[in-house]
């Protein structure tokens, strides 16, 4: 266990731009786009089965409880959060973000020179949210670092975990820049019961995480 | 008048045409008769093109006939003025070059397509003038330098051309050179150059006996001695008419392929003494003795490179090789004696040439890429030309002297390189 913690923290899992010098304020609106497609479930069975919802549905009623308690959360941290349907994305070009030596997050960033509005309203921030994963004890190298990839990984049939990896960029509006992007990781101890309070414990850790990240402004 | 005024200029602004605060810089290419293009979003900067042009003339002897412009086409586009947009409001010191990457595919299609023009991107920003240079197949710009702001286009012109403009250009490449360039792999791949050369002359000491061997191998040859001008006991060996120990000198010229396969021409020099039987009394007319050996030869290189510090390059390396050797006599009688003893006329001749082969390894050592040590040991052999048939009396022949003649080496020299990429 050790061994396994002291190789994980080798690498970094954020990327600061130069120019991030403030995180934003508590009162400054952040737009929040991703979130509607960012949310991938893995293990679906397992979830179905321990949260006593219908295979055919699982997928959907886990995603909008997931992204609802991600917002709601997220609020508690910043007053003016501004939902931006995903439909902004359509254009945006997709490109890898280097972290680490071997750690790469690819997502769609807006392009340069335009400044993305809310009817209205135009967020100096931006929180890109690109992917959202949950599942039984994953490990985020094995999503982004590509030294990692195309290894097989054993399903265990007892879990000790239940997982959120989650990468998101931090983005400048209005100079069109990643101030901070980074790939989060929780590993949520799993007994034996799982229900929708525990989920959302899940996500609140989550976006504490977020929070404290930008907030340090300086990468690990 | 211009002049004046621009003498005027230099005269009061040499220190501040200088000053600049370099954010990164890249290799790029300054093109003889270089077409620059000049893009701005500021529309109040005061820049000209025609006086940035004297400027590169006055400054850089070797760019040609430059053209300098304004670059309309992409001050009017409207993908160009997003990522123009975007630069001006993100161009700061303490970024480097890919914080400051075109992400757009258009615009990185544009800057692809610019072929050998440059463009200079320039913008103002408190009392500064930031200035990117961009160039075919690079997203981003290749140097970002941040210069001093002027209000007068001469001394503008003469500020960019100073900071941007300073190095050899070089010729602008045809059609099918382009093509055959752009397939060329990158030179940062390229780590060895395709041709190392050198040539040095190195000392050292060559003898008989291998070092670790036993002495009973030699011992009969060594302490032979010539009897009468030419009886031995043995004369397989030319050790056992001259001293096998001398001083070696070469001279030598090689070339490696790849840094790893490549050939050395050589030539070395050494002086023995013949070994002659003191106690007989017939040596008494003669004042000295003794054989030059010349050998000249090709050898096969197989090298490998290795970067010990920024400064050395260590190169060990292994040879095969033959050469042919000559022995020239130098005789010479004691004054007064008119008429040498019939021994005398008689004496041991030795082959005209003889052929043989060497193998051995060494050491380069090059410092600071041009000087270099060389170490090196080998073996080398020589025998009897084996052009000729043997003939249908062989059995009955004499052996031939020296048909089995082997001395080890070692060396010691200095040489020049230089390599071609």
């Amino acid at each position: 266990m050790f061994f396994f913690v002291a190789c994980t923290s080798s690498h970094q899992w954020s990327a600061v731009h130069p120019s991030y010098k403030k995180a934003p304020s508590p009162e400054e609106s952040i737009g929040m786009v991703g979130l509607e497609s960012a949310f991938i479930l893995t293990r679906a069975k397992w979830f179905s089965n321990r949260l006593e919802i219908s295979m055919d549905s699982i997928h959907s009623v886990v995603d909008s409880l997931m992204t609802s308690n991600f917002t709601n959360e997220f609020k508690n941290y910043h007053s003016q959060v501004l939902f931006i349907p995903d439909s902004v994305k359509k254009n945006w070009p997709t490109e890898s973000q280097k972290l680490d030596k071997s750690i790469f997050l690819k997502g769609q960033l807006p392009a340069q020179g335009i400044v993305i509005k809310n009817d209205t309203h135009t967020p100096p921030y931006l929180f890109i949210l690109h992917e959202f994963v949950i599942g039984t004890d994953l490990d985020r190298s094995l999503y982004y670092d590509y030294t990692q990839g195309g290894q097989e990984v054993e399903v265990k049939t007892s879990v000790k975990h239940v997982t959120a990896i989650l990468s998101y960029t931090l983005w400048d509006n209005l100079k069109q820049i990643p101030l901070f992007s980074s790939v989060i990781e929780i590993q949520e101890p799993y007994t034996n019961k799982l229900t929708e309070t525990y989920l959302k414990q899940i996500t609140q850790k989550a976006v504490k995480e977020i929070h404290q990240e930008i907030s340090r402004r300086k990468s690990p | 008048m211009k002049k004046l005024a621009l003498f005027f200029f230099l005269f009061f602004y040499v220190v501040d045409l200088s000053a600049k605060e370099t954010v990164f810089n890249n290799d790029y290419t300054i093109w003889k008769d270089a077409d620059i293009l000049i893009w701005t979003k500021d529309s109040n900067l005061v820049i000209s093109a025609k006086e940035l042009c004297f400027s590169l003339k006055r400054i850089n002897p070797t760019i040609g006939e430059p053209k300098c412009r304004i670059f309309g086409e992409w001050e009017r586009d409207s993908v160009t003025a997003l990522y123009g947009d975007w630069l001006k409001n993100n161009l700061a010191p303490n970024l480097d070059a890919d914080h400051l990457r075109a992400r757009s595919p258009e615009m990185i299609k544009k800057i692809n397509n610019l072929e050998d023009k440059t463009v200079i991107y320039l913008t103002q920003k408190e009392n500064q003038l930031y200035v990117a240079l961009f160039e075919e197949l690079s997203a981003s710009p290749k140097t970002v330098q941040i210069l001093p702001y002027s209000n007068n286009q001469i001394e503008q012109g003469e500020i960019i051309a100073n900071a941007l403009f300073k190095k050899k250009a070089d010729r602008r490449l045809t059609k099918d050179e382009r093509k055959k360039k752009a397939e060329e792999p990158d030179s940062y791949y390229l780590e060895t150059a395709k041709h190392h050369s050198w040539i040095g002359v190195a000392y050292g000491k060559t003898q008989a006996p291998l070092p670790l061997t036993p002495k009973s191998w030699y011992k009969n040859k060594l302490n032979s001695r010539i009897k009468s001008y030419r009886n031995t006991k043995d004369s397989l060996s030319l050790w056992n008419f001259i001293e096998d120990e001398a001083p070696l000198t070469s001279i030598y010229f090689g070339r490696t392929w790849y840094g790893f396969i490549g050939a050395e021409f050589f030539y070395r020099y050494s002086s023995h003494k013949a070994k002659i039987d003191n106690t007989d009394p017939i040596y008494q007319e003669l004042d000295y003795w003794k054989f030059s050996r010349h050998e000249i030869g090709l050898s096969l290189v197989f090298s490998k490179n290795y970067q010990s510090f920024s400064f050395l390059q260590t190169v060990p390396y292994a040879f095969i090789g033959f050469q042919y050797s000559f022995f020239n006599e130098d005789i010479s009688l004691k004054e007064g004696i008119e008429t040498p003893s019939r021994q005398y006329e008689t004496r041991i001749k030795f082959e005209n040439a003889y052929k043989g082969a060497l193998i051995g390894a060494g050491t380069h050592l090059i410092f600071f890429k041009h000087y270099g040590i060389n170490l090196k040991a080998g073996i080398g052999s020589r025998g009897r030309m084996l052009d000729s048939d043997p003939s249908s009396e062989a059995a009955s022949e004499p052996t031939i002297i020296g048909g089995s003649t082997v001395d080890c080496f070692a060396s010691i020299g200095i040489e020049y390189y230089w390599s071609i990429k």
